[in-house]
């Protein structure tokens, strides 16, 4: 394998880290400072696509579904907080799953009766349409360094958010010490919801840029929502960094899994074992990294450390 | 403890229990013989809601990842039925047998097998991390289900069910009642288990695990245990499913299908054992009816079930029970 | 009464640059009740954990009744016959004060993968389990639900299962926590009694109590023992005086 090859592989394998973080990191942020499992946090990022990707069908612009998309999904999940979580979070684990859960098929189903069961597939905007030359052979689309882009602005922005705010200040006493917060005298109510707020933009955001990288259907937020859930255990319950190390560290194992494998050992075996090896490392990779890490780390990577 | 008059949740069990019994000729004198085969998923799915329960309402694992082991049985019993039914050997020359009993036997040590090796590793965790891990390797045994060798996503057909004690199951009936007794044998199996002085420590552990370990119990070796006698009920309930449906498919480990068993037992009311067959029962009726309704139909079940999780804290048991359940209470 | 039951040898345990156990030595006599004392932050919660096995410490040894310990597991140390009680109340709030104690009998009997008779029924248990709560004065409240308990029968409930364990040693991690003056009064009138038959380490807070109950004090001090001595040897010592029985103002290390 040439090395225009592999760098490809740890670009795709970044902006599909990158993707992963948007979603993980408000999941982490909800979990760590509430309390709370969210399995219905896909289901944002779904509303988000679908939003964004309906609205670009319909007008051709891409920019107005994304202006539309994100703030619609963090009115729904602000409607989703007060309605149903805040109800929630002195209830145990399993009754979080559980509702959360019931959630998910009720949004699923929603999201096939509102937008069909065919997949929305849309367009790159013109602006980041095409590739761009990086280096020797290595063409890359415009759109996805975007996306890479967004990322880092977005982890960046957190960084700052937590580390030089009073909303930080409070995420960072939250997330190890829970009880504290509310004996701070912090209205806690409203803490919880600018903290929903805020994950809700960054999955509205997630969903919104994902649109024109792939098939926008139902499901897609499941998916989203486990490999979310796997990453933030890696990196540690409550913790950004975490979650930005594992997105990044999942979604580069499985982009490489997929390709080098074959590479590896297409001379050594015969090609179905190389078609089951490489279908492996994409599809379990995530859970692998999981199980070990747990099983060194139980607490995860950078448990306590925001 | 006196037998007579029998407490209300005893009452509530021999109810059931008649009903259960009574159900097949009642089906067949109302001619509505489809109502064995819905029974009989309702019986299977009890069975796999008991095991979950004896993990989350007594040992206070909560497994996000109890499908795995349902599919593990489900799957044994596909490929060994299928070699069985062509004849052709599984290793060393040996054709197994189209007999139940040895079949399912494999069956429950396959999926016990796979619940030793991943409660061995995910209990080391708890908490949010175990009902992760558990999803995780879930996810890996949905993965190995996937696989080409074992038909992929179209999953494998089963041309003949299995007979029991040489007698034949083919009629609905028949493996109605082998499910029944199957259901009965595990109930009974978990109700002695949890008030024995195992079940009394497993318990202790899901309340107060620090506590236990300064009493000087194993608390890993207690959950693991418990653990793998879960896994086994869920893969005897897989083996069945799969001679139900004479086919099986990555379907059945779904991590939907965890979640489902999951409502099942809240459904039902964690820690009743007994609440579990209600909880399937009710939730499986539940979606046939709203199927019937609607073909968007879990729109209309999302909001249900999210009422019940957020309402019905002892399930339906506890409702009908009056009492505290069945579980920690009287005995 | 001098074979030394258990003995703490140049003891070390540090969480970063924090010495929570700094070179410590310490020899508890078969029969004694050896009160540990010192400020908090002291270190004696931790050497609790590190003498049950919660915690690992970075060298030294911990010798029980003849044996090494210090790397055994929890469960070993047990079985050996050390027990502890908890600081802050630790029991099995769903299940009845009987069922707890239950629990702690039938650890002390060493084969409980048994799956088939009801334990509730059993009669040794039950009859165990009475005859402990009736020690410490709890034999009323049998069929209470611990969580549905005052907080002063807790930390007798607390104290009936670490005697159920039947233990050589009793781990006391200050059983007077919280309790009225009266409730603190009774339990050291139910520690008294088991003076003598029972190797006790205690650490309280209560030095009313520990005067009364101790026959040797240890006094702890930043993770160092500053003195090991008779109650009155202690109470006279200049050392612990300044340093923890609040003369001058340097008391708080």
């Amino acid at each position: 394998m040439d090395f225009a090859l592999f760098a490809e592989q740890i670009l795709n394998g970044l902006q599909a880290g990158v993707t992963l973080f948007l979603t993980a990191a408000g999941l982490t942020l909800v979990f760590g400072i509430v309390g709370f499992i969210n399995l219905n946090h896909g289901t944002l990022v779904m509303a988000g696509a679908y939003i964004a990707a309906k609205i670009a069908t319909v007008t051709g612009s891409f920019w107005l579904g994304l202006a539309v998309a994100v703030p619609s999904v963090v009115v729904l999940g602000l409607l989703l907080e007060t309605s149903v979580f805040r109800r929630l979070y002195h209830r145990d684990h399993l009754d979080q799953v559980l509702a959360t859960f019931s959630l998910i098929l009720f949004f699923n189903e929603l999201a096939r009766i509102v937008f069909g069961r065919l997949p929305y597939q849309i367009d790159k905007p013109a602006l980041l349409a095409g590739a761009v030359h990086l280096f020797g052979d290595l063409y890359y689309p415009i759109y996805r360094l975007a996306v890479i882009g967004v990322g880092v602005a977005v982890a960046i922005g957190l960084w700052y958010l937590t580390a030089k705010t009073k909303l930080g200040m409070l995420i960072r006493a939250g997330s190890t010490h829970r009880n504290l917060v509310g004996a701070l005298g912090v209205n806690v109510g409203r803490l919880f919801l600018a903290i929903f707020a805020l994950g809700a933009l960054l999955a509205g955001l997630a969903g919104a840029i994902i649109g024109p990288m792939q098939a926008v259907e139902v499901g897609m937020g499941e998916n989203i929502i486990i490999l979310a859930l796997v990453v933030i255990v890696i990196g540690g319950v409550g913790s950004i960094r975490g979650a930005l190390v594992a997105s990044v560290f999942v979604g580069i194992a499985e982009s490489l899994g997929r390709t080098l494998v074959p590479y590896l050992f297409e001379k050594v075996v015969d090609t179905s074992t190389v078609t089951f090896l490489s279908g492996m490392f994409a599809s379990t990779s995530a859970y692998v990294i999981l199980a070990a890490v747990l099983i060194v780390r139980p607490q995860g990577l950078f448990a306590g450390k925001v | 403890m006196t037998f007579w008059p029998p407490s209300r949740p005893t009452l509530i069990v021999l109810i059931g229990a008649v009903l259960l019994l009574l159900l097949p000729p009642i089906a067949e004198a109302l001619r509505q013989p489809f109502v064995i085969s819905v029974a009989t998923r309702v019986v299977i799915l009890a069975l796999v809601t008991v095991s979950l329960d004896l993990l989350i309402g007594f040992g206070g694992m909560v497994s996000l990842g109890h499908a795995a082991f349902f599919g593990a049985g489900a799957y044994a019993t596909a490929l060994l039925t299928q070699l069985a039914a062509a004849g052709k050997p599984l290793v060393w020359g040996w054709v197994p047998p189209v007999e139940g009993l040895a079949v399912w036997t494999i069956a429950i040590v396959v999926a016990a097998l796979f619940g030793l090796v991943i409660g061995a590793l995910a209990l080391r965790t708890s908490g949010f991390n175990f009902i992760m891990i558990t999803l995780a390797f879930a996810q890996m045994v949905l993965f190995l289900a996937s696989l080409r060798e074992l038909g992929g996503d179209d999953g494998l057909r089963i041309p003949v069910r299995n007979t029991v004690v040489g007698f034949s199951i083919e009629s609905q009936t028949a493996l109605y009642y082998v499910s029944l007794v199957a259901l009965a044998l595990y109930l009974f199996l978990c109700d002695r288990i949890v008030h024995s002085r195992f079940g009394l420590v497993l318990q202790a552990i899901a309340q107060n695990p620090r506590r236990a370990h300064a009493l000087g119990y194993r608390v890993y070796s207690y959950r693991l245990v418990t653990f793998v006698i879960g896994a086994a009920g869920a893969g005897l309930a897989g083996a069945l499913i799969a001679n139900h449906a004479r086919y099986v498919s990555p379907d059945l480990l779904m991590w939907t299908r965890s979640a489902e068993i999951m409502i099942m037992v809240i459904l039902g009311g964690k820690g009743t054992l007994f609440g579990a067959v209600l909880g399937a029962a009710v939730l499986l009726l539940l979606e046939e009816f709203l199927i019937g309704l609607t073909e968007h139909w879990q729109v209309i079940l999302g909001p249900i079930l999210l009422v019940v999780v957020l309402t019905a804290r002892r399930g339906l048991f506890g409702l009908l029970a009056g009492s505290r359940g069945g579980g920690g209470g009287h005995g | 009464m001098a074979r030394p039951l258990l003995v703490i040898e140049d003891l070390n345990k540090s969480f970063g640059a924090l010495k929570v156990t700094d070179q410590l030595n310490v020899e508890v006599e078969e029969g004694e009740c050896h009160a540990l004392i010192g400020p908090n932050g002291a270190g004696k919660t931790t050497l609790i954990g590190q003498l049950m096995g919660e915690l690992k410490p970075n060298r030294g040894r911990i010798l029980f009744d003849g044996h090494d310990i210090t790397g055994l597991s929890q469960a070993r140390r047990v079985e050996l016959g050390i027990a502890r009680s908890f600081q802050i109340t630790s029991v099995f709030l769903d299940f009845t004060a009987q069922d707890n104690v239950i629990l702690a009998a039938q650890a002390a009997q060493d084969h409980n993968f048994r799956f088939w008779g009801r334990a509730r029924r059993h009669p040794d248990l039950r009859a165990a389990s009475q005859r402990y709560l009736d020690r410490v004065g709890l034999g009323a409240a049998a069929q209470s639900r611990a969580a549905d308990l005052a907080h002063g029968a807790l930390r007798q409930l607390e104290l009936a299962m670490a005697l159920a364990l039947e233990p050589k040693l009793l781990l006391l991690d200050e059983p007077m926590a919280g309790m009225s003056v009266q409730e603190s009064r009774t339990m050291t009138d139910l520690l008294k009694s088991l003076a003598g038959t029972k190797t006790m380490l205690l650490i309280e807070h209560d030095m009313d109590a520990v005067f009364r109950l101790a026959d040797r004090i240890t006094v702890l001090i930043g993770g160092r023992a500053l003195a090991t001595d008779r109650p009155d040897a202690i109470r006279s010592n200049q050392d612990v005086r300044t340093a923890y029985l609040g003369e001058g103002d340097h008391a708080g290390a």
